[in-house]
C-alpha cells in the first residue's frame, strides 16, 4: 500500500473518536450548519471544520458574520427561520445572547428554539446567564467554553512569579467581569493576597471609556501591585493592544492573559485555550447532536482539559522577569 | 455433627498439660533435645528462607524501577511535542516531526528496543523504526492501556522484554492513541544474576552461624532448666531470639551488597537525571538568558531531588566552577564520603558550565528499612510457626498419659492445610479482578465477590454430605481425600486463564476444604472421651487459629513478590507436606459416637425454624456476623488496600491484626460471657463495635479506615461469636432435648455458612453501586439493624418475659 494511500485509510480510520463511534456508516445526506460570527473569521471555525471534515462527517456550512453589530439580530433570526438549518453554531457572548436569549427570559418570538445550538468561546456561560448550570442547559442549547479556572489561573501566575497584590481592569457593566471579580475576592482570602481593582469609568451613556486608565495603573504600581490580571472582558479586550499592556509594561507591571485576544494583544503570560481546540471540542459536541443524535440539554457545557501556557520572552526580558526555569519544558514561547 | 464453636467457652477450664518429671525424665530430655533442635531449624528455615525470597525481590523491584525510570524519561519529550502538535490542529497521522523525535529518544537509555505509537484501534502510525511504523501494534498494549486506570501501564511481553505505555489524549480530553515503549529487561537480570550468589552465601552464613549459637543455648537451656513445664516457653523465647539475630545478620549483610550491586544502575539513573537538566538548562539559554540570570532553578532540581531515591544533591557550576544553584536532601551530611559511594558525576552544561549530581549513600539503608515491616510479620509468624512444632512435637513429658495424644495429631496436618488456605486471602479478589478484565466494568466487583461467595457455598452445603462420605470411608481416607482434591484445586487455580476455570478451581478447593474440616472434627470425635472433647476440638480450632494469623501475612508477602499464581503453587505445597503426617493417623471406619443426631435435614431444619428466637439469634447475630466477615474482611479490604495504592502485603497485614484480635479476645470473650451470663450484651455490644468500624467511612479513609475497620472488626466479632454459639444453647433448649445438640447446631451452622456465602455478593453489589466509602458505611448500618433487630427479639422480649412474671 503506498503511503499516500495508508494516510488515506489512516484518516478514514478516524482518530479522534472513541470506539464506540461507529466510523464508516455516516448517512450520505449532508447536515446543514448554520455559523455565526462576531468579528469576521477566527480559528475556532477553522478548527470545527477540520474535526468534522477530519471524520468524514457530511456537513454543508451557511456562514453569517454579525459585524460587531447587534441590530442585526432580527434579520438573522428571520434567515434561520426560513433555512430551518439543522444546527446552529453562535460565537461568543453576544451572539449566543442574540440567538437564544438569556435562559430565563427566552421569548419564542426574538429567540430560535426549536433548533439544536452549540455556543462556542463564550468566557463564563453561567454568569452570562446563557445556562442556569453547566451540567444541562435545559434547552436546546450546550457549548463550549474557553477561559480557564479562575483558581487555575491564579496558581499559574503564582508559578511564574509568587504574588501578594493582584490588579484588576474591569467594565463596571459587564457581569462577567463582575463575576470574575468577586470571585478573586473570595480567593484572594484564602490563598493570601490582595486585590486592587479599577473600573472603566463610564460616559454618559454607561458606556466604558478608555479614559484615566493610565493613572489607574499608576496607581496600581504605586499600591505594590504584583501582577495585573487582565479578565475576559469584551471592552478591556478591545483596548488591550494600544493602551492597557504597553502602559501596563512601561510602569514596570507584569500582565497576565485570560484569552488568546489578550495573549495576542501583548500581554507576558497567560493561560488560554487555544482557539483551534475549542473549535474541534465544539464540533465534537455538534457532532454528537448531529450524528449521535443526543438532545443538547444532555450535553455538559465543558471547557478543554489541558491549556497553553503562553509566555512572551522579550517582555519578560524588558520587564527582568525571567519565567522559571521548570516552564521552559512545558511552556509556549511567542513573539 | 459436633461443631468447635460450642466448645469455645469450655476450652479454658481444662489444663491438659501438666505433668512433673518422673523417672524417665533424662530419656525424655533427649528426644526433646532433638525435638527443640527440629523447631529451631525450622524457624531459622522458615525466616531466612523469607528473608532471602525479600531480599531478593526487593533488589530486582528496585533494578527494575530504575530502569523503568529511565527507559519513561524518553517519553516525557514526544508526550510534550505531541501535545504542542495536536493543539495547533495538527492530526496523529500528520505530526512530520515524529519520526525522527522517536528515532532520537530510542536512544535515550540502551534498553530501549522500540518507541511506538498508534491510533485506538490497534493500528500503527509512528515507531522509532520506520518499518514498523504501519504494522499493529501488540494486542496487549490495548488492553492493558484500556484496564489501567490512570492512562499509564507497563506489562511483560515475553521473555526480557517488557514494555511501559501511556495513552495520549487530546486537550479535551479523548483518548487519541497510544504510545509504548519496549525494552529489554537483561540489565535487570543481569544484576539479578550477580547479586544472587551473594545473598545467598551470606544467608546460608548467617543460617549457620545462628543455628550453631542456638543449639549451644538449647544444650544449656535443657540442662539447667529445673521446671520441665518451663521448657517450652522458654526455648520458644530462646529460638524467637536467635531466628531475629540470624534475621538482623542477613539484613547487615544485604546492605553492602545492595550498595555494591545498585550503584551502576544508580549512577546511570543520576547521569540521565543530571543530563535532563542541563539539557532544560541549555534549552533556557537558548532564549538569550545568562546561566546565573535563571530563575527558579533550585525548584525544577528539588522535585527531581525528592521523586529519586539514589540522589543526595544537585550542583550547578559556571564555567569558574564556582556553585550558582545548590540543592541536597535534608539525610544528606554536606560532604562526599569516597569511602563510601562512588564520586559525584558532572555533565556539562553546554559551554557555560556544568552540573554535579551527587550520589546518596544511606539509599540501600532506606530500602532495608522500607522492608522492615515484612521482616516483623516473618519473625511474628516464625513464632507461631515455633510454637505449632514445639505442640506437634511435645518438648516434656511422656506422651503415653496424654488422654490428647490422638487429636494432637491431627493438629499439624490440619494447621497446614487451613494455612495453605489462608495465604490466599488477601490477594484472592484482587487475582480474580485481573481474570475478569473482559468482563463488563459495571459488573466486576460483583464478579470479583462471585468466587468467595461459591467457594463458601460449597463449603456450607457439601457438609452435611461428606459427613456421610466420612462415616463411609473413615475419617483418615476422607482427610487424604480432601487433602488431594485441594491440592488439585490450587494447582488449577494457578493455572486458571479465565473466571469459569478459577471459579471451577474454588469449587474444588471447597470441596477439599469442607472434606477436610469434617474428617477432622469426625478424627476428634471418635478420639476423645467426654471429658477430654472439648479440650480436643481446642486443639482443632486453636490451629485454625494460628492459620489465620500466618496465612495472610505471608500470602500477601508472596504474592507481592512472586506473583498470585506461584502463591497458589505455594499454597498447594503447603497442604501436601500435610499428607506424611496423616499416615500417623489411625485409618477404617470407627464407631461414630451419636452421629445419628448430627445430620441436617432440610425437614428437620424447617421444624426447628419455627423457634423465632433461634430465628432471631440466627438472623441477627449469626448471619450478619459472616456477612461482615466475608465481605468486609475477606473481600472488600483487600481490594480497597489495593485500591488506595498499598500492597497485597499489607492487606495480609490487615488480615493479620484482625486474626489477631480474634486470638487475644475471643477466649477471654467466652469466658466472661458465660461467667457473667451475659452473652446477650456481648453479642449486642459486637454487632455495635462492628457497626462503628463501617461508619468509621464517615468521617476517614485510607489507611486510617482499614485498620479502623479491621479493628473494630475483628473486636466485635470475638466478642460475639461464642456468645452467639452458646446463646442457641438457651434459646433452642427444648430443641435440644428433642433432637439432640448436634442436629441443632447443625441447623445452626448451616445458617451461619449462609451468611458466608451472602457476604461478598451483597459487598460486591453495593461496592459497584455505590464504591468503598459508602458500601463500608452500609455494612456498618447492616450491623447497627443487625443490633437493633437483636435488641427487640432477644434482650427486651426477654425483659418484658421477666416483668410478666
Amino acid at each position: 500500500m503506498s503511503n499516500q494511500r495508508r494516510r488515506a485509510c489512516l484518516a478514514i480510520a478516524g482518530i479522534f473518536v472513541q470506539s464506540s463511534v461507529p466510523v464508516f456508516a455516516r448517512t450520505n445526506k449532508a447536515v446543514r450548519i448554520f455559523v455565526v460570527t462576531f468579528r469576521g473569521k477566527t480559528e475556532v471555525e477553522k478548527g470545527f471544520r477540520d474535526y468534522l471534515a477530519r471524520h468524514q462527517y457530511p456537513v454543508e456550512y451557511i456562514e453569517r458574520d454579525l459585524g460587531r453589530d447587534s441590530s442585526r439580530f432580527p434579520a438573522l433570526i428571520a434567515e434561520i427561520r426560513a433555512l430551518q438549518p439543522d444546527l446552529i453554531l453562535t460565537w461568543g457572548t453576544t451572539v449566543t445572547e442574540g440567538i437564544v436569549g438569556k435562559y430565563n427570559a427566552v421569548d419564542p418570538r426574538l429567540h430560535i428554539t426549536n433548533i439544536p445550538v452549540v455556543f462556542t468561546l463564550v468566557a463564563a456561560p453561567v454568569s452570562a446567564e446563557l445556562v442556569p448550570n453547566l451540567i444541562s442547559s435545559g434547552r436546546n442549547v450546550t457549548g463550549v467554553y474557553h477561559v480557564a479556572s479562575t483558581e487555575s489561573q491564579l496558581h499559574a501566575m503564582a508559578a511564574y512569579r509568587p504574588f501578594k497584590r493582584l490588579g484588576i481592569l474591569y467594565t463596571p457593566t459587564e457581569n462577567n467581569s463582575l463575576a470574575v471579580l468577586d470571585e478573586l475576592r473570595v480567593l484572594g482570602k484564602t490563598l493570601g493576597f490582595a486585590v486592587i481593582d479599577r473600573p472603566f469609568r463610564l460616559d454618559a451613556a454607561r458606556r466604558p471609556t478608555i479614559d484615566g486608565v493610565p493613572d489607574m495603573l499608576r496607581e496600581m504600581k504605586e499600591a505594590g501591585v504584583d501582577w495585573l490580571y487582565l479578565p475576559p472582558d469584551s471592552f478591556l479586550g478591545t483596548q488591550c493592544k494600544d493602551i492597557v499592556i504597553p502602559n501596563a509594561h512601561a510602569l514596570g507591571l507584569p500582565t497576565f492573559a485570560s484569552t488568546e485576544q489578550i495573549m495576542d494583544a501583548g500581554a507576558l503570560a497567560g493561560l488560554i485555550s487555544r482557539y483551534y481546540s475549542i473549535g474541534q471540542f465544539t464540533a465534537y459536541k455538534a457532532s454528537q447532536i448531529l450524528f449521535d443524535k443526543q438532545a443538547p440539554m444532555t450535553v455538559p457545557i465543558e471547557t478543554l482539559t489541558q491549556y497553553s501556557f503562553l509566555i512572551r520572552m522579550a517582555v519578560a526580558k524588558q520587564l527582568q522577569l525571567i519565567p522559571p526555569l521548570a516552564m521552559f519544558d512545558s511552556a509556549e514561547f511567542v513573539k | 455433627m459436633r461443631y468447635p464453636g460450642f466448645f469455645h467457652d469450655r476450652v479454658k477450664k481444662q489444663q491438659p498439660n501438666q505433668y512433673v518429671l518422673n523417672k524417665n525424665a533424662m530419656a525424655a530430655l533427649k528426644t526433646s533435645l532433638l525435638n527443640l533442635f527440629i523447631a529451631l531449624l525450622l524457624s531459622l528455615v522458615f525466616a531466612l528462607g523469607m528473608a532471602l525470597l525479600l531480599n531478593y525481590y526487593k533488589f530486582s523491584n528496585t533494578v527494575s524501577g530504575l530502569v523503568r525510570d529511565n527507559v519513561a524519561v524518553a517519553a516525557q519529550d514526544i508526550q510534550e511535542n505531541f501535545g504542542l502538535s495536536l493543539s495547533v490542529g495538527m492530526d496523529l497521522s500528520a505530526m512530520e516531526g515524529m519520526p525522527a523525535l522517536l528515532a532520537r529518544q530510542s536512544k535515550v537509555d540502551p534498553s530501549i528496543i522500540a518507541i511506538r505509537i498508534g491510533d485506538m484501534h490497534g493500528r500503527g502510525v509512528y515507531a522509532s523504526d520506520p518499518a514498523l511504523a504501519s504494522a499493529n501494534y501488540p494486542e496487549a498494549w490495548q488492553i492493558a492501556a484500556k484496564a489501567s486506570k490512570n492512562g499509564e501501564w507497563n506489562i511483560r511481553e515475553q521473555d526480557g522484554v517488557e514494555s511501559i505505555g501511556w495513552i495520549l489524549r487530546n486537550n479535551f480530553g479523548l483518548a487519541v492513541g497510544l504510545l509504548g515503549i519496549e525494552y529489554s529487561t537483561s540489565q535487570v537480570e543481569a544484576s539479578q544474576k550477580k547479586l544472587f550468589p551473594a545473598l545467598i552465601k551470606a544467608t546460608l552464613l548467617s543460617f549457620c552461624v545462628s543455628l550453631l549459637i542456638g543449639s549451644i543455648f538449647l544444650l544449656l537451656l535443657c540442662r539447667f532448666c529445673r521446671h520441665v513445664e518451663r521448657l517450652t516457653f522458654r526455648t520458644s523465647m530462646l529460638i524467637m531470639l536467635v531466628t531475629l539475630g540470624g534475621l538482623l545478620a542477613v539484613s547487615l549483610q544485604a546492605l553492602p551488597l545492595f550498595k555494591q550491586h545498585l550503584l551502576p544502575k544508580l549512577e546511570q539513573n543520576a547521569r540521565q537525571s543530571g543530563q535532563i537538566k542541563a539539557e532544560l538548562i541549555v534549552r533556557a539559554m537558548g532564549h538569550g538568558l545568562a546561566l546565573e540570570e535563571l530563575y527558579g532553578v533550585e525548584d525544577v532540581l528539588r522535585r527531581d531531588l525528592i521523586e529519586n531515591v539514589g540522589l543526595a544533591y544537585f550542583s550547578v557550576l559556571d564555567s569558574a566552577n564556582s556553585v550558582l544553584f545548590h540543592v541536597a536532601k535534608d539525610t544528606w551530611n554536606g560532604h562526599d564520603e569516597p569511602d563510601d559511594v562512588a564520586p559525584p558525576i558532572a555533565l556539562p552544561i553546554g559551554d557555560a558550565g556544568s552540573i554535579l549530581v551527587g550520589l546518596d549513600a544511606a539509599f540501600a539503608g532506606k530500602l532495608l528499612k522500607e522492608m522492615s515491616l515484612d521482616v516483623l510479620v516473618v519473625l511474628v509468624v516464625a513464632m507461631f510457626f515455633t510454637l505449632e512444632v514445639l505442640a506437634f512435637l511435645p518438648v516434656s513429658g511422656d506422651r503415653s498419659c496424654d488422654p490428647l495424644r490422638k487429636s494432637r495429631d491431627i493438629r499439624a496436618p490440619v494447621f497446614l492445610f487451613f494455612l495453605s488456605e489462608e495465604l490466599t486471602r488477601p490477594f484472592l479478589p484482587g487475582f480474580v479482578g485481573s481474570l475478569s478484565k473482559g468482563i463488563d466494568l459495571s459488573l466486576q466487583n460483583i464478579v470479583i465477590g462471585f468466587p468467595i461467595m461459591v467457594f463458601m457455598l460449597v463449603v456450607a452445603l457439601a457438609q452435611p454430605w461428606l459427613g456421610g462420605l466420612s462415616q463411609q470411608f473413615g475419617n483418615r481416607r476422607l482427610l487424604l481425600g480432601g487433602t488431594l482434591v485441594a491440592i488439585v484445586g490450587f494447582l488449577v487455580c494457578a493455572m486458571a486463564t479465565n473466571i469459569y476455570i478459577f471459579v471451577a478451581a474454588r469449587v474444588i478447593c471447597a470441596l477439599g476444604y469442607a472434606a477436610i474440616f469434617v474428617s477432622a472434627q469426625g478424627h476428634i470425635l471418635e478420639n476423645t472421651a467426654d471429658a477430654s472433647r472439648s479440650a480436643g476440638f481446642a486443639l482443632f480450632v486453636g490451629a485454625i487459629m494460628v492459620a489465620t494469623i500466618c496465612g495472610p501475612s505471608i500470602g500477601g508477602i508472596l504474592a507481592d513478590n512472586i506473583g498470585a499464581r506461584a502463591t497458589f503453587v505455594v499454597a498447594a505445597g503447603i497442604a501436601a507436606l500435610g499428607i506424611p503426617l496423616m499416615f500417623r493417623l489411625p485409618g477404617g471406619t470407627a464407631e461414630q459416637k451419636g452421629s445419628a443426631a448430627g445430620k441436617v435435614r432440610i425437614s428437620d431444619a424447617l421444624k426447628l425454624c419455627r423457634n423465632s428466637r433461634f430465628m432471631a439469634v440466627c438472623v441477627s447475630a449469626a448471619i450478619p456476623a459472616k456477612v461482615l466477615l466475608t465481605g468486609c474482611c475477606f473481600f472488600l479490604l483487600p481490594l480497597y488496600i489495593i485500591s488506595i495504592g498499598s500492597t497485597q502485603a499489607m492487606a495480609g497485614r490487615m488480615l493479620m491484626v484482625y486474626a489477631g484480635f480474634m486470638v487475644l479476645i475471643m477466649p477471654i470473650a467466652a469466658r466472661y460471657a458465660d461467667r457473667f451470663n451475659a452473652r446477650a450484651v456481648f453479642i449486642l455490644s459486637g454487632l455495635l463495635i462492628s457497626a462503628l468500624g463501617g461508619m468509621l467511612a464517615l468521617v476517614a479513609d485510607g489507611f486510617l479506615l482499614a485498620i479502623g475497620l479491621v479493628v473494630a472488626l475483628g473486636v466485635g466479632q470475638s466478642l460475639s461469636i461464642t456468645a452467639q454459639s452458646t446463646l442457641v444453647s438457651s434459646v433452642a433448649a427444648s430443641e435440644i432435648q428433642l433432637f439432640g445438640d448436634g442436629y441443632v447446631y447443625g441447623v445452626y451452622r448451616l445458617l451461619e455458612r449462609m451468611g458466608n456465602a451472602l457476604g461478598p455478593l451483597l459487598a460486591g453489589v453495593l461496592l459497584t453501586l455505590f464504591g468503598f466509602q459508602v458500601t463500608f458505611v452500609c455494612m456498618g448500618i447492616l450491623a447497627l439493624l443487625a443490633a437493633a433487630i437483636f435488641y427487640w427479639l432477644i434482650i427486651h422480649q426477654v425483659a418484658s418475659n421477666v416483668e410478666a412474671a
